[in-house]
């Protein structure tokens, strides 16, 4: 009897631990934090709470993966520009205007710029922010040899950097540098809190400080969650949405799945994913136009592009890029031939100098000295034109386009091999990446990438043509002039590419209804970044 | 011993040579108790992988991409995946990776498990204890886990080192069984008379053991097939198998996800289907195995 008693009391405990199991299942998280222990259980219990009083007014962001927040080391993630703020910002059309600075002056004959900075602006710890932050952001930039950033070429015009006074800094040029002003919207970093720090492993990276609209709270490096509260002591609007909890998904269904299961309130979709949230009630989609692209870039540390770099440009006649946005796009974008093709400076359509013909290429291909070998794949001197380029498997849409290409280069004789890796590793000797780039603002922004040594020239990308061109685009006054240099570089580039370049992409977001405010003015940037431009504005009503 | 009938003459009143009757076995009793519809459904699918290249319609590598996630039909039998792949021509030549992966596993598993269990049970006490309590102790450890760990150590997969993987991580339990079956008949005259002859290990485990054991571990075999080929399609779905351009039922099954985000069902049914259907007539075969070894007398 006593036996029968204690084995149903044994069933019962199971029957209770299933079911407790199973709520469990549908909430990942609070499984973690039950089984964090009794210990945090108190210290929590306030939390929750408020938790669940905030989540009508929390954003939650499906963004790609971080390991650092920081304006320097991050020039084109969403959260460093909520978080920091800098000189100058950047408005609906992407033209840059005053932000942390009240005014600025530019003097012509000193060629220095002097910015009076806002009075009674806050540090999200309390500090003032002054003009010395200013000063120690950009003298980390211009002379830190140990910085490893990939913007520092965007500084390298910079002469001094002076705080006259509390509020007002003085930057000298030595040279006029047309796209100094939008290179000033960087976001300032503070002093108080770097100073003599290493600016590229500092702790600070993971829990950031800056004046923005947004201050970070907390980062779950295990639940892959970055927390941010609005900075209510903002200088200018403060935000409506109280929260921001910005989940760090990079695999793609992944963050379609969390659209679709309410784990997420808006997230960036490739454009398949985000046309089966299309006509669905619950469900709003925001389609940006972006300077983005995708390209075959290839790297030029490899022996292979030393030897065969004048064969870039020939394999554009061998792929149908219409075909690639026809089907990995879904039509949302359009076909690529320029890295400048949607900036108001670039869109030379001379520069437009490939088409897709099979016959073009293989008479291009003869002139260059290839020779098609018993299996089909061109040589020359002895070397099959077989070429590996990495591509992160979880970027679904990168890895379609990549594979497309790979099957219409082989169709003409030619071998790319798709290697697909987690992380991109650039030094076991792939010959190049499946890339994406953006230049939505001033189309200097090309210079770091495109000119010899510069800083995020990582595929060393060298043309004496390109080089001089770039130069007179940024040192230019003048618009027009400006302009010109900028269609030729794109013609100079296109005969002589380092990468080759396939198609433009939508920027295409999904929200859950409820979410409003989006502005798609503004052209976005690489990974349809930029989104939060106006974040301040949105609103979120459940 | 034959009599010999030539000499004699038998005689007698109404002599009727006795013929003992011996009733034609009609087919439906020859078929009763066979497995015979996993048998005709694998040598169908079977029968398709290797002739794939007559059944294939489309190249099952070309990216057909005027046609995207077209539903089964005239043209592709069995649709087409995001990318314009056909579905009908990759079941085939997917199944030939899937199978050999399979078969090839197998073989690796019983290689190691018959000979592991052989020397272990032919051995002496204590080195058996420690040979199984290792087998044991592997075999505790989560199979996946130890997959993963090999796949991980080995790089880039190729059918070869993918069935290399698992069959290494399989035989566990194939030795334990090899083990007890040997111990019931190492001390059997036939085996103590070779072994006093002086007859190698080798010729008394294939002379002796193997032929007496091979029916009690059939079954086990037979269904190694069955886990391999899962295996394989678990770790191709986790994207840790094949490499993408090498098909197989596994591969395409890991286009799963981005299909039910898609509403494109058929990319993950069809090769589901070819799937499941495969191991579970193997493992119907290999049940059977394992019945037809229960109904002989027990080899004590």
């Amino acid at each position: 009897m006593k036996r029968k008693a204690a084995s149903l009391l044994l069933a019962a405990a199971m029957v209770c631990t299933m079911l407790a199991g199973c709520g469990n299942s549908q909430g990942g998280e609070q499984k973690e934090a039950e089984t964090a222990g009794t210990a945090q259980e108190t210290e929590k219990d306030a939390e929750p709470a408020k938790d669940e009083s905030d989540l009508s007014n929390t954003l939650v962001y499906a963004g790609e993966s971080e390991d650092t927040i920081n304006p320097l080391l991050n020039n084109h993630d969403e959260l460093p520009s909520i978080i920091f703020s800098g000189l100058m910002k950047y408005d609906a059309n992407g033209a840059p205007v005053e932000d942390l600075a009240e005014s600025y002056e530019y003097d012509e004959g000193s060629m220095t710029y002097t910015f009076h900075l806002r009075e009674g602006v806050k540090w999200h710890d309390g500090e003032a922010f002054t003009a010395d932050d200013v000063v120690f952001t950009y003298e980390l930039l211009t002379k830190d040899e140990n910085l490893t950033a990939s913007i520092t070429s965007n500084y390298e015009d910079i002469k001094e950097v002076k705080a006259e006074d509390a509020e007002t800094v003085v930057i000298t040029m030595g040279q006029y540098n047309a796209a100094m002003l939008d290179n000033f919207t960087m976001g300032i970093l503070p002093k108080h809190l770097l100073e003599g720090e290493d600016i590229n492993t500092t702790p600070f990276n993971q829990k950031p400080v800056g004046t923005g609209r947004y201050k970070f709270v907390s980062w779950d490096t295990a639940g892959g969650s970055i927390t941010l509260e609005k900075n209510e002591d903002y200088y200018d609007k403060v935000p409506n949405i109280d929260r921001v909890v910005y989940k760090t998904v990079s695999v793609e269904s992944t963050k379609a799945t969390m659209l679709q299961s309410g784990e997420a309130d808006l997230a960036w979709l490739n454009a398949k994913y985000a046309d089966e949230f299309r006509g669905n009630d619950n469900y709003t989609n925001y389609d940006f136009k972006t300077a983005d692209y995708r390209s075959v870039s290839c790297d030029f540390r490899t022996d292979f592009w030393k030897e065969n770099g004048d064969s870039i440009g020939v394999l554009n006649y061998a792929i149908d890029k219409q075909s690639i946005v026809d089907s990995v796009l879904n039509g949302h974008g359009f076909t690529a031939y320029s890295p400048l093709q949607v900036n108001p400076y670039g869109g030379n359509e001379a520069a437009d100098i490939y088409s897709y013909d099979l016959d073009k290429f293989s008479e291009e291909m003869d002139k260059l000295g290839w020779k098609k070998g018993d299996d089909g794949i061109y040589e020359r001197n002895g070397q099959k034109f077989s070429f590996s380029i990495q591509v992160r498997d979880y970027e679904e849409e990168r890895v379609d386009i990549e594979n497309i290409v790979s099957q219409q280069l082989k169709k003409a004789g030619v071998e790319l091999k798709v290697e697909l890796v987690t992380k991109f590793d650039w030094e076991s000797g792939y010959n190049g990446f499946l890339a994406g780039f953006a230049s939505q603002f001033d189309p200097d922004g090309l210079y770091k990438q495109f000119v010899t040594d510069a800083s995020e020239n990582t595929m060393a990308y060298s043309n004496e043509k390109v080089d001089e061109l770039l130069k007179a685009g940024r040192h230019a006054k003048d618009p027009e002039e400006r302009k010109k240099a900028y269609q030729d570089f794109e013609v100079a580039y296109a005969e002589n590419p380092g990468q080759i370049l396939i198609a433009y992409l939508d920027g295409n977001y999904v929200a859950v209804k409820g979410v409003e405010g989006l502005d798609n003015t503004r052209i976005l940037g690489h990974h349809a970044v930029g989104v939060m431009w106006n974040i301040e504005e949105w609103t979120i009503s459940r | 011993m034959e009599v010999r009938s030539d000499g004699f003459r038998i005689v007698g009143a109404d002599y009727r040579q006795h013929v003992p009757e011996m009733k034609k076995q009609t087919f439906r009793q020859w078929i009763k108790g066979k497995p015979f519809i996993s048998i005709i459904l694998l040598v169908i699918i079977v029968g398709g992988c290797l002739f794939a290249e007559q059944l294939y319609n489309h190249d099952p590598s070309d990216f057909y991409l005027q046609n995207l996630n077209q539903v089964p039909g005239k043209e592709f039998y069995f649709g087409t995946d995001s990318l314009g792949r056909d579905i009908y021509s990759m079941i085939w030549y997917g199944g030939r990776a899937s199978i050999l992966i399979g078969l090839l596993s197998t073989v690796i598993i019983t290689v190691i498990g018959i000979t592991y269990g052989c020397v272990s049970g032919m051995c002496s006490e204590a080195i058996d204890a420690v040979m199984m309590r290792v087998a044991e102790l592997l075999n505790s450890i989560p199979s996946l886990l130890l997959v993963l760990l090999f796949v991980s150590v080995t790089g880039e997969q190729n059918i070869v080192k993918i069935s290399l993987v698992i069959g290494v991580t399989g035989w566990f339990g194939l030795a334990r069984i090899v083990r007890s079956e040997v111990r019931q008949i190492r001390s059997s005259d036939y085996v103590l008379a070779a072994r006093c002859m002086g007859s190698s290990f080798g010729h008394v485990m294939k002379k002796h053991l193997i032929p007496n054991f091979v029916s009690a571990i059939m079954f086990v075999v037979v269904s190694s097939i069955s886990t391999s080929m899962s295996m394989e399609s678990t770790l191709s779905f986790l994207g840790l198998g094949l490499p993408v351009d090498v098909v197989s039922w596994g591969s395409m099954l890991s286009l799963a996800n981005k299909a039910l985000l898609l509403n494109t069902w058929w990319v993950i049914i069809i090769p589901g289907l070819f799937l499941i259907t495969t191991l579970i007539c193997i493992t119907n075969i290999g049940n059977y195995f394992r019945k037809e070894t229960n109904k002989k007398p027990s080899n004590l």
